[in-house]
């Protein structure tokens, strides 16, 4: 059979039903008799289901693939458009999921390794006249300055010792204990989170019972708990680790549940200092009844990987 | 739905008007299907070239009159659905899952638990994988083509390779999303 007759034109179309039956006979047959062109099938409707799902398609295109391929395909097989509006869902909402700014910088400057020396010698040589003309200029303009003076006007007022009560600067907030040792230290910036949303008490037969959840070192996790009902006036989450030894973990007070896509969601930030991998941990959430009390709500148990 | 003694002899007297002939072709037909479905690496060849041959049976009286060209032809064109479904998991055979049903009472947590399940297998991806999917679906919509054209020259690869790692790494999520999906229903979550 000639294989120029499927190209991604004529994919597209086959799913959008756009060929004639022969043509469509024709390429089921090939798909059929050769792997490499099942795939090949395969990877322009999920390109296809994608774009769907992203509102890609040209609104022709969207008629067609509902008309042919939402109503055509057996129920069941919709499911990969839900698979897909659920991954969609996860890229969109994981923080994690977003570019970091270094990776956001090399994408910027993304040279091939044949062009990487000439710019960073371009970078010196530009760096090094910037640093000649700052200290040049001054100079240049006003001949009699004098250096040491100048340094001494650009200095900031200074502030309070770490003697100094509180009290006395009240408009300054009080520094946090990093900040008293590195006054001059830039702000380091949060690392992203990683994101995981918790079923309570999830147990899939056969499966472990602890849902497993991704970590990244030197990253803070969140975890969405999710709550089927909501008839508390706030939370509290309490994590613990499995199996139970001393004291909890961490404790978070007066949560409030969000609505998201998933449902209520209850949102807790984990510091990377807390978990291990391979450990399993347990979120137990009591909510607050109207008496005040604490009854317990549900646990979350799950598996840092 | 089962085949019936009436349609599998209307499917013989299709292959050719006498019997033994007929016989001939339908074991040549059904050795390339199980062929074809064991070069798709499908573990079961023989129960889905069944499949595909029960179908073309219930299917022949809309098409007998109209059909063009050589039967085999038209077993092919049914069987690419039949794999199609199985790859896709509508298909239970025994080798798979037969209680892979899901209740109908369920179906209004079906966000919540194929958003917990695609949580659970991204987790199950190795670093490689992740970062590779993350980058390849993930950011801002609109810059998706261009993101994906740079992280093809970053791989020193070309689009259409770096299109093929992502499909696999998303068959596999898939695969194992439905896995997860089906294994929550079964344990009447």
């Amino acid at each position: 059979m000639n294989e120029q007759i499927l190209d991604e034109v004529v994919a597209r179309r086959f799913w959008l039903g756009q060929l004639s039956p022969e043509e469509q006979g024709r390429i089921e047959e090939l798909a059929f008799d050769d792997p490499k062109w099942f795939a090949f099938l395969q990877a322009a409707e999920d390109d296809l289901i994608d774009e769907f799902v992203y509102d890609d398609l040209s609104s022709e295109e969207r008629t067609l693939f509902e008309k042919n391929f939402l109503e055509k395909q057996p129920k069941e097989l919709r499911e990969d458009v839900e698979v897909a509006r659920a991954m969609r869902a996860y890229f969109e909402q994981d923080p994690a999921v977003q570019p970091t700014l270094w990776a956001r910088f090399r994408k910027w400057f993304n040279f091939g390794p044949q062009l990487l020396p000439v710019v960073i010698k371009a970078l010196l040589i530009i760096g090094a006249a910037a640093i000649g003309l700052v200290t040049l200029i001054p100079r240049i303009i006003v001949p009699g300055l004098n250096p040491g003076y100048q340094v001494q006007q650009q200095q900031p007022p200074a502030l309070p010792s770490p003697t100094s009560a509180p009290t006395e600067t009240p408009a300054q907030p009080s520094p946090s204990p990093v900040h008293k040792d590195n006054q001059n230290a830039p702000p380091v910036p949060p690392r992203r989170p990683s994101y995981a949303l918790l079923l309570p008490g999830v147990l899939p037969r056969g499966g472990e019972r602890a849902q497993s959840v991704s970590i990244r070192p030197g990253r803070p996790t969140d975890l969405g708990l999710l709550l089927f009902t909501n008839t508390r006036r706030n939370y509290q989450a309490t994590l613990e680790k499995l199996p139970l030894v001393g004291q909890p973990i961490q404790t978070w007070s007066n949560l409030t549940p969000r609505k998201s896509r998933d449902g209520n969601v209850i949102h807790v930030r984990v510091s990377p200092d807390l978990l291990k991998s391979n450990q399993t941990y347990r979120i137990v959430l009591k909510g607050v009844a109207a008496n005040g009390n604490l009854e317990r709500v549900d646990n979350y148990q799950f598996k840092p990987k | 739905m089962e085949l019936t003694p009436e349609n599998f002899d209307l499917l013989l007297s299709w292959l050719h008007p006498d019997p033994e002939e007929a016989g001939r072709r339908y074991v040549k037909i059904r050795a390339g299907l199980v062929r074809n479905f064991a070069r798709q690496s499908v573990p079961v060849p023989e129960e889905l070239a069944d499949i595909a041959i029960d179908r073309v049976a219930q299917k022949l009286p809309e098409i007998i009159d109209n059909w063009e060209g050589e039967p085999e032809r038209y077993f092919y064109r049914v069987a690419y659905w039949v794999l199609r479904e199985y790859w896709t998991r509508t298909i239970i055979t025994e080798e798979l899952d037969p209680d892979a049903q899901i209740p109908t009472e369920k179906k209004d947590n079906r966000k919540e638990i194929r958003s917990y399940c695609l949580n659970q297998c991204m987790a199950c991806l190795n670093p490689k994988q992740r970062d590779l999917i993350e980058e390849y679906y993930g950011g801002e919509r609109g810059t998706r083509i261009r993101r994906r054209k740079e992280l093809a020259g970053r791989l020193n690869i070309e689009m259409s390779a770096l299109r093929v790692k992502a499909l696999r790494i998303r068959k596999c999520l898939k695969k194992c999303t439905k896995d997860c999906i089906a294994k929550l229903d079964q344990s009447n979550y």
